[in-house]
C-alpha cells in the first residue's frame, strides 16, 4: 500500500510541472487598442497595485495642479515619439549592417555562428524595446486623457504607470547596451582571426 | 489477502511497463513543454528565419564591400558608435516625471 502511496505521489510531481508549464500564457500586447474601456480597465489595475489611496487635501492638491502636470507629460509624450523613432531606426539599422556581414561570411563558407547569435540577441531585445516603449507611450497617452480634476486618484495611479513604464523601457535599452559593450569585441575579434586563419 | 494482492501486482511485468511508460511519458511530456516555452526555441526559430531570408535572396543582403578585417573593423565601429551614444538620461529622464518637475 505505501508504495502505491509513493507511486501516486510520483505522478502527481510529474503532472504539475506540466501544469505550470500549460499555464504560462504569452505575455498580453497592452497598446493593442486604445479604447476608454481598455484605460479604465488599465488605471482600476494600476490603483490597485500601487494602492493609491489620497486623503481629501492630496485630492485637492492634486485635482488644483494636475492639468498644468498632464501639459508638461503630453510634451513628454510627443518627444517620446521622435525619440522611438530615431531608436528604432538605429536598431534597425544595426541589426541589417550585422547581418549583412553574416551573408558575406556564409558567401565565403566561414563560420559566423557566434555573429549569428549576436544578431538574433540584437532582434529579441528590439522586439522587447518596440513591447515596452509603446506601453509607456500608451501610458502617457492615458494621464494626459484622463479628467485629472475630477478623477485625481486615477491621475495618481496613471502617473505610477508612466513610472513603471520608463523604468522598463530603460531596462532594455540599458540591455541592449550592455550586450554590445560585453558581446561586440570578442566576437567581431573572432571573426576577424577566423578571416585571417582562412587567409593564411 | 491485501499482501498477495500486491505481490501479484508487483509480479505483473505489463503493470510494472504501464506504470514505467506513463512516468516516461510524462517527463518527456513535461521537458517538451519546457522547451517550447523556453528563450532557447525562440532562439533557434529566429536564427533558422535569419538564415531562410538570407538563403532566400542573397544578393538583398550582401553588401558590396568584400569580406576583409578592416571591413569587420569598419562594422563593428559603426554598431558600437550607433548603441553607445544612446542617452537613456536624455531620452527617457527619470527627472521629469518626478512631483517637483510636474508642479504637483
Amino acid at each position: 500500500m505505501k508504495k502505491y502511496v509513493c507511486l501516486l505521489t510520483v505522478l502527481y510531481m510529474c503532472v504539475i510541472p506540466a501544469g505550470a508549464v500549460f499555464a504560462q500564457e504569452e505575455p498580453q500586447n497592452t497598446a493593442a487598442s486604445y479604447t476608454e474601456d481598455a484605460r479604465a480597465a488599465r488605471i482600476s489595475n494600476l490603483r490597485s497595485t500601487y494602492k493609491i489611496n489620497l486623503s481629501d487635501k492630496e485630492k485637492n492638491i492634486v485635482s488644483s495642479r494636475c492639468q498644468e502636470a498632464q501639459k508638461s507629460l503630453a510634451r513628454i509624450g510627443e518627444s517620446l515619439k521622435t525619440t522611438h523613432t530615431k531608436r528604432s531606426n538605429d536598431y534597425t539599422s544595426v541589426i541589417a549592417l550585422m547581418a549583412s556581414l553574416s551573408a558575406l561570411f556564409q558567401k565565403e563558407q566561414i563560420d559566423s555562428s557566434n555573429l549569428d547569435l549576436l544578431v538574433v540577441s540584437y532582434q529579441q531585445k528590439k522586439v522587447l524595446f518596440e513591447e515596452r516603449i509603446n506601453a509607456y507611450q500608451t501610458a502617457l497617452d492615458d494621464i494626459v486623457s484622463i479628467s485629472c480634476s475630477n478623477e485625481p486618484e486615477n491621475f495618481r495611479a496613471a502617473l505610477e504607470g508612466v513610472r513603471a513604464a520608463r523604468k522598463d523601457v530603460v531596462a532594455v535599452t540599458a540591455d541592449i547596451q550592455e550586450t554590445t559593450r560585453a558581446s561586440l569585441k570578442t566576437t567581431f575579434d573572432s571573426l576577424r582571426l577566423r578571416l585571417e586563419t582562412r587567409d593564411q | 489477502m491485501e499482501a498477495t494482492h500486491d505481490k501479484k501486482l508487483r509480479n505483473n511485468p505489463f503493470f510494472v511497463i504501464t506504470i514505467a511508460s506513463i512516468l516516461a511519458l510524462l517527463m518527456s511530456l513535461v521537458s517538451f513543454l519546457l522547451y517550447y516555452n523556453s528563450d532557447t526555441r525562440k532562439t533557434v526559430e529566429q536564427l533558422q528565419l535569419n538564415t531562410q531570408q538570407i538563403n532566400a535572396d542573397p544578393d538583398a543582403f550582401t553588401p558590396k564591400e568584400a569580406l576583409s578585417t578592416e571591413y569587420i573593423t569598419q562594422v563593428q565601429e559603426k554598431v558600437s558608435d550607433t548603441i553607445m551614444t544612446h542617452s537613456d538620461e536624455a531620452d527617457f529622464s527619470a527627472a521629469e516625471l518626478t512631483d517637483s518637475a510636474l508642479g504637483l
